[in-house]
C-alpha cells in the first residue's frame, strides 16, 4: 500500500542479503505483530501464531544468502506465514469450510498477496475513517469489532433487525475499501 | 443495474463475514467469486478488511522484544555446533547408553566449570610506538600492534581457546578441530582452528575488520555467525549500525605491520591519519576535510612518526604543524597555502 513502506523493504532486503542483522531486527520489528495477527485469522492460538510466524523469520535468516530477486518482501512474508498456517491445519485436521475455500484457491490468494493491508495499516485508516460515518454504522462497526458482538447482539442493542445491522456494517466495510481504492495506484 | 448487483453482492458478502447468511447465500457468494478475477478480488478486499479489523488477539498480548529474543536463541542454538553436542552425536554413534553418558556429560561440563572458575589470565599490552609478540601455551603467536592488549588464560583448558583482544593483533594460531581458537573483540568474535588472520578491533574506532591470510576462520556477533571467510578476504564490521560486508582485499596490507612496515596503498589521507593517531597515540586534526580526501600510497620500515610525517607532506597537497618536533603528542594537518 505505503510505497515508503516499499522502498525501505528494498532496503532492507538487500541488507539482510548481505548478512545485516540489523536488516533483520528491523524486518522483525517491522512485520511481526501484523504477522500474528494474520496468522490469527487461520489458527486462533496465539502461541501457535507466534511459534510460525517466529519460523518464518528463522527460516529468512538462514535463507538470507541464498534469498533471490523478489518483488515484494512483504508479500513473501504474507504467503510464508500463511502457507505455514495451512500445514499446521493440516496437521491437526481442524479446517473449516471457508478455510478450505482459501486453500482450494491459494493462487488466487497469492496474486492478491501485494495488496493485503495488515492489521496496524488498517488501524490507522480505520481511526481516520470512523468520523466520517454515521453513528449508528459506526456503533455497530465498533461494536463488532472491539466489542466482539455477534449482529444479533448488536441488534438487540441497537434495536433494529438483523438484516440493518448487516447494512450499517456494510456500508463502514464499503467506505474503507473506497478509500483503499483511493489509495492503491496500480504500477 | 449492474450497481444493484454489486451492492446486493456486497450485502451478502458482509453476511458472509458476519457469518449471518444461510447456506444458498454462502454458495452465491463463492460462485460468484469463482466468476472472474476481478470479483474474487473484492471479496478479498472484503474479507481483508474484515479480518484485519477482527484480530482474534489482543494486541498488547503480544511481546515482540520477548519473541525476537526466543529466535536469536534460537538462531544462536542451530548456528554453532557446541562441544556437547558433539559429543552427543559421537556418543550415540558409538551406541553409549543415554544415561550413562548423561552422568559423565553432567560431571565434566561441571569441572570444565570449576576448571574456568580457577583459571589464571593474563594480559599483555604493548606500548604505543612499538610492538609486542606473545607466544600462548599451544604454541600461537600473537603480535599485537602499538596500543593493544591481550587477555589470554595462561594454559588453554576445557573445549576451546578463547583469547580477548583490544585494538589489534596478527594471529599464527596453531590447529585443532577440537579446541577452536576464539579472539573476542569488542561486538565481533572470530573462530579459527588453524589459521594466519589479523583483527583490528580499537575501541574508538567505528569500524572493526578481520582480514584472513590463511586457513579458515568463521567470525560471528551477538551469537551470530556473520561469515566464513576465505584467504585473502576482509570483513568490515560497522560498530554504530552492525552492517558488514566481506571483500577481496590486499590482507597482505592489512597484516604487514608485524614485521614493522607500514603500508598504505592507494588510502584516503583521513585513514592514514587515523592509524597513525592510533599507533603512535596522537592527537592528529585535520583542519579542513577536503584535506582528508586526498590519497595516499607509501611504505614505511620502522620509521619515527616525525619522518613519516615530513614525507607525506613533501608527496600531498598538506602541510602541519607539531607540539614538538622529535615526540609530538599533537599535530595539526593544514591545506598548503
Amino acid at each position: 500500500m505505503a510505497n515508503l513502506s516499499e522502498s525501505e523493504d528494498l532496503v532492507l532486503l538487500e541488507a539482510l542479503k548481505m548478512g545485516s542483522q540489523r536488516a533483520f531486527s528491523l524486518l522483525f520489528e517491522k512485520y511481526y505483530l501484523d504477522l500474528v495477527m494474520f496468522a490469527g485469522v487461520y489458527i486462533h492460538d496465539q502461541d501457535a501464531c507466534e511459534d510460525i510466524v517466529q519460523n518464518v523469520f528463522m527460516e529468512l535468516w538462514r535463507g538470507h544468502e541464498t534469498l533471490g530477486v523478489m518483488s515484494s518482501l512483504r508479500s513473501y512474508l504474507i504467503v510464508c506465514t500463511r502457507n505455514r498456517c495451512f500445514n499446521e491445519l493440516e496437521h491437526r485436521k481442524v479446517i473449516s469450510e471457508h478455510v478450505r475455500f482459501e486453500m482450494r484457491n491459494k493462487d488466487v490468494f497469492d496474486s492478491h498477496a501485494d495488496e493485503y493491508i495488515m492489521f496496524s495499516e488498517l488501524k490507522i485508516l480505520i481511526d481516520k475513517l470512523l468520523d466520517k460515518l454515521k453513528p449508528a454504522e459506526r456503533q455497530a462497526f465498533e461494536l463488532s469489532r472491539t466489542g466482539g458482538l455477534t449482529h444479533k447482539k448488536i441488534a438487540v442493542i441497537q434495536n433494529c433487525s438483523v438484516k440493518t445491522v448487516e447494512a450499517r456494517i456494510c456500508n463502514v466495510l464499503k467506505t474503507i475499501r473506497g478509500s483503499i481504492e483511493k489509495n492503491y495506484e496500480p504500477i | 443495474m449492474k450497481d444493484d448487483v454489486q451492492n446486493n453482492m456486497e450485502q451478502l458478502i458482509t453476511a458472509f463475514l458476519l457469518g449471518s447468511d444461510t447456506p444458498e447465500e454462502e454458495r452465491t457468494v463463492l460462485d460468484w467469486v469463482a466468476e472472474s478475477r476481478g470479483n474474487s478480488r473484492i471479496f478479498h478486499q472484503y474479507k481483508n478488511i474484515w479480518d484485519a479489523s477482527h484480530p482474534a488477539f489482543q494486541e498488547k498480548s503480544i511481546d515482540r522484544e520477548a519473541a525476537f529474543a526466543r529466535v536469536q536463541e534460537r538462531l544462536h542454538k542451530k548456528n554453532r555446533i557446541s562441544t556437547s553436542q558433539l559429543v552427543l552425536r559421537i556418543a550415540a554413534a558409538l551406541a553409549v547408553p543415554l544415561a550413562a553418558f548423561s552422568i559423565w556429560a553432567s560431571v565434566t561440563m561441571h569441572s570444565g566449570r570449576i576448571l574456568a572458575k580457577n583459571e589464571v589470565r593474563q594480559t599483555v599490552f604493548a606500548p604505543f610506538s612499538s610492538r609486542t609478540q606473545v607466544v600462548l601455551s599451544d604454541g600461537s603467536k600473537v603480535w599485537l600492534n602499538s596500543g593493544s592488549s591481550l587477555e589470554y588464560p595462561a594454559v588453554f583448558r576445557g573445549k576451546e581457546r578463547a583469547v580477548a583482544l583490544k585494538g589489534e593483533a596478527f594471529f599464527e594460531v596453531e590447529s585443532s578441530e577440537k579446541m577452536p581458537f576464539i579472539v573476542k573483540a569488542g561486538a565481533v568474535e572470530v573462530v579459527a582452528t588453524g589459521t594466519e588472520f589479523n583483527v583490528n578491533a580499537f575501541a574508538a574506532d567505528s569500524i572493526s575488520t578481520v582480514s584472513l591470510r590463511k586457513g579458515k576462520v568463521g567470525v560471528f556477533s551477538e551469537g551470530l555467525r556473520l561469515s566464513e571467510l576465505n584467504p585473502g578476504e576482509r570483513l568490515c564490521y560497522n560498530n554504530s549500525n552492525r552492517f558488514y560486508s566481506v571483500r577481496n582485499a590486499d590482507v597482505e596490507d592489512d597484516c604487514i605491520w608485524k614485521d614493522g612496515v607500514l603500508s598504505f596503498n592507494n588510502v584516503p589521507l583521513e585513514r592514514v591519519f587515523k592509524r597513525l593517531g592510533q599507533l603512535y597515540n596522537l592527537n592528529i586534526t585535520i583542519s579542513d576535510p577536503e584535506i582528508g580526501r586526498n590519497m595516499f600510497k607509501g611504505t614505511f620500515d620502522n620509521e619515527p612518526v616525525s619522518e613519516i610525517m615530513k614525507i607525506i607532506s613533501m608527496t600531498t597537497p598538506i602541510r602541519y604543524s607539531t607540539d614538538s618536533l622529535y615526540r609530538p603528542k599533537r599535530i595539526t594537518v593544514l591545506p598548503l597555502r
